[in-house]
């Protein structure tokens, strides 16, 4: 359910302003990020790459390695947490995808169940922006929704998300933080559970940078066995409902989307309604009928006995039609949606209301006990999930349905299949440079079996250390061999299989010469200096091995002659030197203005770019990672411009001459940058 | 059209000018030797504009009419010819002429009392009296001509019966102050005569506002329209069909030669073949420059670099860095090494420390870079035509460049030496017999003296000296050989004895040139100092030693003067100050644009300055040389090579070029632009041909 449009890519946008920069970003996911939708989709926006992934040839390898740049420099700074390490079966209508994992080497990778068994069932994104040109202002932009990070969960499913972009305080601030509310502890609570207990620390402090919206509150649930006091102090699952349900006489009503019902009983609903105030008879679920497409697919799933239970507290149903003769027609979620759209829909939608307050709840959480928590026989709430929703005042619910006919017809099922339990329930691997250190918890015994995969490489995993449970495991493996690095290791537990990134530790100098696996190692020293000119406004396009030079046949921009009163807006991708330089008089083929200088003044244009980004870092306030990156950059480029020159001198000593200026202006600008 | 009074002159008051042949031997007899065909032509043209001017034989009066004839036809002649006419036709009417400056309005002067005495005997019916000649601001009384500079028009009133406005395409801007004045006072003039050679160089609104003024209100739509297509042809999109543009500026420039053939009057040079002989032919000057090598551009580069960052607040405007005085010499560009030297004190860092990097990379440099290629190619071509007696005159678009050409050939031109020359009391005697007394209130012996000392000085008695070949070294040889031998060419017009007359009675005829000949400054006199044989006329530079070597641009007219008889510098170089309506044509067939202006039209005018009737090439028999060298590999060789290509069409375009902008300049647009040209050719040169005098 969006306020903005109804297309699958609609989730993939920012409303962080033009120009400024990721500098860090959480995505949870239930499934396994899909490397696909990241390197594809997400990543381009996210990252503001200025190639596109669908090219070919030349231009498909500058993608990939601008793409390897940006994460490099955004090392360990994009953290993905989901539920397993588990691998989705391969979708056949993917065709040949390429090979991403080696992404992981850069993104670190979490799972949840680090100390005991959890599902990661929350789809939240948190991105921090960096200042933008205009304002000097950071950005914290949040999005909880309905979304895995699957392929099918933006192409194949209907979604519904908020989204929140806030300006960023310079300092932090404890009551700042507060009006969080839980959202602050689930996040510690998720990298507890991911046995990394620190790692999310900075979105915390990005919390207590920005201020939470009005009429804004978080409703989340984390795994574990929770005392009525701890549920006082933080009210998860169930309990949270109390903190949004609107104040005032009479009973609560609540509205229920959401796909996937778990199996209640008549105790355990009231129970859940009397957490706010409601009861089976104020609530209504939307549900489908049989013969709907969704209900055929097994994509909505109702237990019968739960519609017993439903029927029996006199609930109502809510009939969600398919029109299959009106395929044109709108459907019931969106103005622009139709009846012959595919998608089902995966949203989870609660809405409370009491007169004419409203709450409405947009959140990960299905209709189960697993998200919402049931009560143990001690009077504590069991939850197994972590979920994470939004609860917004004042908002309408967005569906208007006509009362089920006939509960007969609505699509149910006998019982629900439970998958089969996981024997590896957590693991991780990261590489040194020397050894691939790998965790994982799994059932005790001595079924554990592990391999080391790099390149066409395997290594087996052996020697484990076994924790006091007989549950937690752990080995170092040597590999020192950078060429091919080491890129997952698959650990097998019975019928349990397991494919767990490795995450490159080493440091940053030795990091940074890794190359995708489809980029020609011939040029890729080429390719990384044109990208790095261009990022800095400038380009100096070389020929490939058997490929045209990128931007061939694009209008030159060539605004940037030699001489004077001109812009310097202009240097742009596609500027095709190498054709300019053909003349045999040692002059551009098109134009009169003299070659070495023209290049002079477009490699110099590169170092004002980088002068200017590196003026602007200094004046605003938490950019040591922005400093960080232009210091490394500056080295990147002195070497880059060094090798330009050569590269130059080709076609004669004198346009040599832009490119040794610029790395010299450089090499003393250098000198002037802070350490950081 | 507004109502215009009649002037009531009669056509048998310019009878005279149907009967060249004879004006032109009356001429000949005082010492002015006119062309015949060239005569013939100007007196046509002047009798066309009088024609229309008076509304004679059945044509309509008009209030004006615009003398379009290429530089060096003679347009100052026709108009001096008009102007007497009817001052001078008895009916008490004033004629004003504003010209550009003060060289100009003083080459009037000479040009107006050249004709006074021909007109006397050719046409007597005419009151043509010395003193009818007017400079400056006085008061126009009937009769008179007055001169004065184009500044005169924004001050006073313009009342009078004709008013001719020369290099009118000096007017530019629509809000300068001879424009203004010129709009605001067109009615203050019967007739107005407009004189430029380049109609369509002048901007639009301009062009259309001096149709206005002579009455051509009718020719603006027309006008406007070529102006569009000439537009096109320069900024618009050269992708544009060759064919179709050729076809609408052929059709254009036809519709607008139609509705301009009332107004303008106009030959192109190249219209009139049977005067060729006396204008002289032209051929290119090869001079070959070695291209820049890497060190060289690399000053250059690291230069504009540094410029930019020194330039206040790091925001790196689009001031000019690469200044073009950086690719013909390296003078200003050390000057400016200097200045950023005390600017990069003011610099933050790191600017501070990038700004003192480049410069100590730049006079390392420096030092490895010799002598500027330019120069020194350029410099030993000088030599060899000089070697061959020839005089060659260079021009600069900057003071600097000047400055600096200046002093390298100074330095480098060998003096001028002779063996065996009579003593300087024998020459002071040959030359006091050879020098015939000036006439009338210009006698003055202080002044012929100051003249005498002058041709006796070292390097003018050596230069003489080596012209005669006398076979022995006594006054009476010398004098006989004085008056029989011919300077520099057996072919030249006059004897030695007589170019020093004629060299003595123009500068007689100079207020400047008298003042330096009566207080006995003989160091104001070109080649008076020393043995130099290389003279400017440009800012002088701040050395001291080269003090010698500089005449400020205000008193130019001694040095033309010069130039123009065989004495004196034979190597000057000029600004573009004079560039425009001066002859040093006489005695001089080779130029060299050292440095060009982005402006074809200054190019043309430049070339001018030789082309012209009565040529020293065209007496000579040899070509007038023109020699555009160029630095290859620097935006100096681009600068040459669109400029050529710019002025080869400049007559057909009737002088629709525009300036050069070197860096917004494409190599396949301006070929583009060549081949437009060149398919509308042939219907443009028999349209322009239309505008003959009749």
């Amino acid at each position: 359910v969006s306020s903005v449009g109804f297309g699958w890519e609609e989730l993939l946008r920012t409303d962080a302003p033009s120009g400024s920069s990721l500098k860090a970003a959480l995505l949870t996911t239930y499934d396994r990020a899909d490397e696909r939708i990241l390197v594809e989709h997400l990543l381009p926006l996210l990252l503001k790459l200025s190639r596109e992934p669908g090219g070919e040839g030349a231009e498909r390898q500058y993608f990939l390695l601008e793409l390897d740049r940006r994460l490099k420099q955004l090392h360990d700074k994009l953290i993905v947490v989901s539920s397993t390490a588990r691998e989705e079966p391969p979708d056949p209508d993917d065709g040949e995808s390429g090979s991403y994992g080696w992404i992981w080497r850069s993104i670190r990778y979490l799972t949840v169940g680090s100390r005991r068994k959890a599902v990661q069932h929350a789809k939240l994104w948190l991105l921090h922006w960096g200042a933008a040109e205009k304002d000097g202002s950071e950005y914290l932009e949040l999005v909880v929704s309905s979304a895995n990070l699957t392929r099918s969960a933006f192409k194949g499913q209907l979604q519904a998300a908020w989204r929140a972009c806030i300006q960023l305080h310079p300092q932090r601030s404890a009551l700042r933080l507060a009006r969080w509310g839980v959202l602050p502890k689930f996040l510690q609570e998720l990298a507890v559970s991911a046995g990394d207990d620190d790692r999310l620390a900075p979105f915390v402090e990005l919390l207590a940078r920005a201020d939470c919206s009005d009429g804004v509150t978080f409703v989340a649930s984390v795994p574990g066995i929770h005392s009525g006091q701890v549920l006082r102090r933080t009210p998860w699952g169930v309990a949270a409902l109390r903190t949004i349900m609107p104040r005032g006489r009479g009973g609560v009503r609540v509205s229920i989307l959401s796909p996937y019902i778990g199996s209640w009983s008549t105790d355990a609903l009231n129970r859940w309604c009397d957490a706010f105030e409601g009861s089976p008879s104020r609530l209504e679920l939307v549900w489908i009928d049989k013969n709907h497409p969704w209900a055929r697919a097994g994509r909505w799933l109702l237990p019968k006995s739960t519609l017993d239970t439903l029927m029996g507290g006199e609930a109502t149903l809510r009939h969600l039609r398919y029109e299959s003769n009106h395929s044109e027609k709108p459907g019931a979620f969106h103005e622009e949606q139709r009846w012959a759209d595919d998608r089902w829909c995966h949203a989870k939608i609660y809405a409370l209301t009491r007169g004419t307050s409203r709450r409405l709840l947009v959140t990960s959480a299905n209709f189960s006990a697993a998200a919402w928590g049931s009560e143990s026989s001690g009077g504590e709430l069991i939850i197994e999930n972590f979920e994470l929703g939004v609860c917004l005042d004042q908002a309408a619910w967005p569906l208007d349905l006509e009362v089920f006919e006939n509960e007969k017809d609505a699509a149910i099922v006998s019982h629900m299949l439970k998958p089969s339990a996981a024997l590896i329930t957590w693991a991780r691997a990261s590489w040194d440079g020397k050894n691939v250190g790998v965790e994982c918890r799994c059932e005790a015994g001595d079924k554990l079996k592990g391999t080391i995969h790099g390149g066409g490489i395997q290594k087996p995993v052996s020697n484990w250390t076994v924790g006091a449970d007989d549950r937690f495991r752990s080995t170092r493996v040597p590999w020192a061999d950078a060429e091919p690095p080491p890129s997952s290791v698959q650990l097998i537990y019975g019928h349990d299989t397991v494919n767990v990134p490795v995450f490159d530790e080493r440091p940053f100098w030795e990091r940074e010469g890794s190359v995708p696996p489809e980029v020609d190692e011939n040029v890729v020293q080429t390719m990384r200096d044109q990208l790095l000119f261009e990022q800095y406004g400038g380009t100096v396009v070389a020929e490939l091995h058997g490929e045209q030079p990128i931007g061939e046949g694009e209008e030159s921009s060539d605004n940037d002659p030699e001489m004077d009163g001109n812009s310097h807006e202009d240097y742009q991708p596609g500027d095709d030197l190498e054709e300019l330089f053909e003349a045999d008089d040692g002059g551009r083929a098109d134009s009169y203005a003299v070659p070495a200088l023209v290049l002079a003044r477009r490699h110099l244009r590169v170092v004002d770019n980088w002068a200017v980004q590196a003026r602007r870092a200094a004046n605003i306030g938490n950019a040591q990672f922005e400093q960080k990156v232009l210091r490394r950059d500056c080295e990147l480029l002195i070497e880059a411009f060094q090798r330009q020159a050569v590269r130059d001198a080709e076609k004669g000593s004198a346009r040599a001459i832009g490119a040794k200026l610029a790395a010299e202006e450089l090499t003393q600008r250098l000198k002037h940058f802070p350490e950081t | 059209m507004p109502t215009i009074e009649s002037l009531g002159l009669s056509a048998n008051q310019w009878q005279f000018l149907s009967d060249p042949e004879t004006y032109v031997e009356v001429s000949n007899r005082s010492g002015r030797n006119l062309v015949l065909e060239s005569t013939r032509r100007q007196f046509l043209t002047a009798r066309d504009i009088l024609t229309r001017l008076n509304g004679s034989h059945g044509q309509d009066m008009h209030r004006g009419v615009l003398l379009a004839d290429d530089v060096g036809l003679g347009k100052t002649v026709v108009a001096a010819l008009v102007a007497w006419v009817i001052a001078a036709a008895g009916e008490r009417r004033g004629v004003r002429i504003l010209a550009p400056n003060d060289v100009v309005a003083r080459h009037w002067e000479e040009e107006l009392l050249s004709h006074v005495d021909p007109l006397r005997v050719c046409a007597p019916s005419l009151k043509v009296r010395k003193n009818s000649v007017k400079r400056g601001k006085v008061k126009l009384s009937a009769g008179t001509i007055q001169v004065v500079k184009h500044s005169y028009a924004a001050q006073d009133n313009l009342n009078c019966d004709l008013l001719i406005v020369d290099e009118a395409h000096r007017a530019r801007g629509e809000n300068t102050a001879f424009s203004n004045a010129l709009k605001s006072k067109k009615k203050a003039a019967q007739r107005v005569l407009i004189l430029t050679a380049t109609p369509f160089s002048i901007k639009l609104e301009e062009l259309k506002r001096m149709l206005t003024l002579i009455g051509g209100e009718a020719a603006h739509a027309q006008v406007t329209s070529f102006s569009r297509v000439l537009n096109d042809l320069y900024v618009g999109d050269p992708h544009q069909s060759p064919e179709g543009l050729a076809d609408r500026l052929a059709t254009r420039a036809k519709a607008a030669v139609d509705a301009l053939s009332s107004f303008v009057i106009r030959h192109g040079i190249d219209d009139i073949p049977r005067e060729q002989s006396s204008i002289g032919r032209c051929a290119d000057w090869n001079i070959a420059v070695r291209p820049a090598i890497v060190e060289e551009l690399e000053l250059i580069a690291r230069m504009d670099r540094t410029r930019r960052l020194a330039q206040d607040d790091g925001s790196h405007s689009s001031k000019v860095t690469n200044d073009p005085r950086f690719h013909v010499g390296w003078r200003f560009f050390d000057r400016e090494r200097e200045h950023l030297k005390d600017r990069v004190l003011r610099l933050n860092e790191p600017e501070k420390s990038v700004v003192e990097n480049q410069l100590k990379a730049i006079t390392q440099l420096r030092k490895e870079v010799g002598l500027h290629p330019k120069m020194a190619a350029v410099s030993a071509e000088v030599k060899a035509r000089i070697d061959e007696g020839e005089k060659v005159i260079l021009f600069c678009h900057h003071h600097a460049t000047a400055q600096e050409l200046t002093a390298h050939l100074a330095s480098t031109l060998p003096k001028v030496t002779a063996r065996r020359m009579p003593a300087p009391s024998i020459w002071n005697k040959a030359w006091d017999e050879v020098l015939a007394e000036p006439s009338g209130e210009r006698r003055d012996e202080n002044l012929r003296a100051t003249f005498v000392k002058w041709l006796c000085a070292d390097l003018i008695r050596a230069q003489t000296w080596n012209w005669l070949c006398a076979p022995s070294a006594s006054e009476t040889n010398l004098v006989k050989s004085l008056q029989t031998t011919r300077a520099r060419h057996d072919a030249a017009p006059e004897t030695v004895a007589e170019a020093a007359n004629r060299l003595y009675h123009a500068l007689l005829q100079s207020k400047s040139s008298r003042a330096v000949l009566k207080v006995d400054r003989l160091e104001l006199l070109p080649g008076a100092n020393g043995t130099s044989r290389v003279l400017a006329v440009c800012d002088a530079s701040d050395n001291s030693s080269e003090k010698a070597l500089f005449i400020h641009n205000d008193q130019p007219d001694t040095v033309i003067s010069i130039f123009n008889s065989p004495f004196g510098p034979d190597v000057l170089i000029v600004t573009d100050r004079l560039s425009e309506g001066i002859d040093l044509h006489r005695y001089c067939r080779h130029l060299i644009h050292y440095e060009l202006s982005p402006s074809p039209i200054r190019t043309v005018q430049r070339n001018g300055r030789l082309r012209r009737v009565n040529s020293w090439a065209a007496v000579t028999d040899q070509p007038i040389l023109y020699a555009y060298p160029a630095w290859a590999g620097t935006r100096d060789h681009r600068l040459v090579q669109i400029m050529k290509k710019r002025i080869d069409s400049f007559s057909l375009l009737l002088g629709g070029v525009q300036d050069i902008n070197v860096s917004e300049m494409a190599e396949g647009d301006e070929d583009w632009r060549s081949s437009v040209i060149q398919m509308a050719k042939t219907r443009m040169a028999k349209a322009g041909g239309q505008l003959r005098a009749r």
